[in-house]
């Protein structure tokens, strides 16, 4: 995965912790930017530090891709996911 | 709204205080370590060390490139560092444009750039705010007195992971006018999160 990539965040509803809000969930976009690395959450809540460490992206989303003709033309919504969260698209 | 607000912040104590019986029972924490940690946080954080980055942005555009490169390292650089609470913390400052507006939520709870920008306000967390913000984030802006232009382009910042995000406003204006000092009275927190943008008071 790699900036400029077009990516689509996996649908899913795991009953533990998850940090993909659900308003992306299934909704394609654009990777901006890698922040680095952080603990995967899904894990972390479970285990603490010993959760394996995983890149996160900034996605960035348009506002019609999320909310249809009734966003604005001209507004973008930047979200931080995990790599796990998201694929090809 | 105050209400039901009053109401869950009642629940929400009982459940701190449940939480913070069984953490002492079980020797995870002290009230004297939680109590030493709310201290050494109220005395360090405030909006004026997001202010100070970007006064110095202002006038230094080698900082400026600095600042939107590596946030946290322009911090550092001037004495602002992020503190142990933080060590998982990436800051990056996001630069608002004659074409860009930029403001930060975190919907999923309520990530805040805490050391460069103090306590949250109550509304950075409410539902209203977080849920609104990401919908119709021209709408929020308008009712906070910050009214954009058609082909400005807003960009949203969801702080849904470990990067935390610093608006930097423009330079209002007649800033050139003013000291430092008067510079930094401007860069309110609410510039700082990108619901104001900052304006030189008519004399």
């Amino acid at each position: 995965m790699n900036v400029g990539d077009r990516v689509r965040v996996r649908v899913m509803n795991p009953p533990g912790h998850n940090r993909a809000p659900s308003y992306v969930r299934g909704r394609c976009g654009v990777v901006v930017r890698s922040v680095g690395d952080g603990r995967f959450p899904d894990e972390a809540a479970a285990v603490g530090s010993d959760a394996r460490q995983e890149t996160i992206w900034t996605v960035a989303f348009a506002g019609t891709e999320l909310w249809g003709p009734d966003a604005g033309p001209r507004d973008v919504v930047h979200v931080d996911l995990f790599e796990t969260y998201l694929e090809g698209a | 709204m105050s209400g039901s607000g009053h109401h869950r912040n009642g629940e929400l104590q009982a459940r701190v205080n449940a939480l913070l019986a069984l953490a002492e029972e079980r020797g995870i924490v002290t009230r004297a370590q939680i109590d030493e940690r709310i201290e050494a946080l109220g005395s360090s954080v405030s909006p004026l060390n997001g202010a100070l980055m970007v006064v110095r942005s202002w006038n230094d555009p080698a900082y400026r490139d600095r600042l939107l490169y590596d946030a946290g390292a322009a911090a550092t650089e001037l004495g602002i560092a992020g503190g142990g609470y933080s060590s998982d913390i990436h800051l990056h400052a996001v630069a608002n444009t004659a074409e860009v507006h930029n403001v930060v939520v975190c919907t999923l709870c309520s990530c805040y750039p805490l050391a460069w920008l103090g306590p949250p306000p109550a509304w950075y967390k409410s539902e209203a705010y977080r849920s609104r913000v990401v919908r119709d984030p021209r709408g929020v802006l308008a009712e906070f007195g910050t009214v954009l232009p058609d082909d400005v382009e807003v960009r949203v910042w969801d702080a849904s992971a470990e990067a935390r995000y610093l608006v930097v406003p423009r330079p209002p204006e007649g800033v050139e006018q003013l000291s430092e000092d008067e510079q930094l009275d401007l860069v309110t927190r609410d510039c700082l999160i990108g619901v104001a943008v900052p304006r030189v008071p008519v004399h």
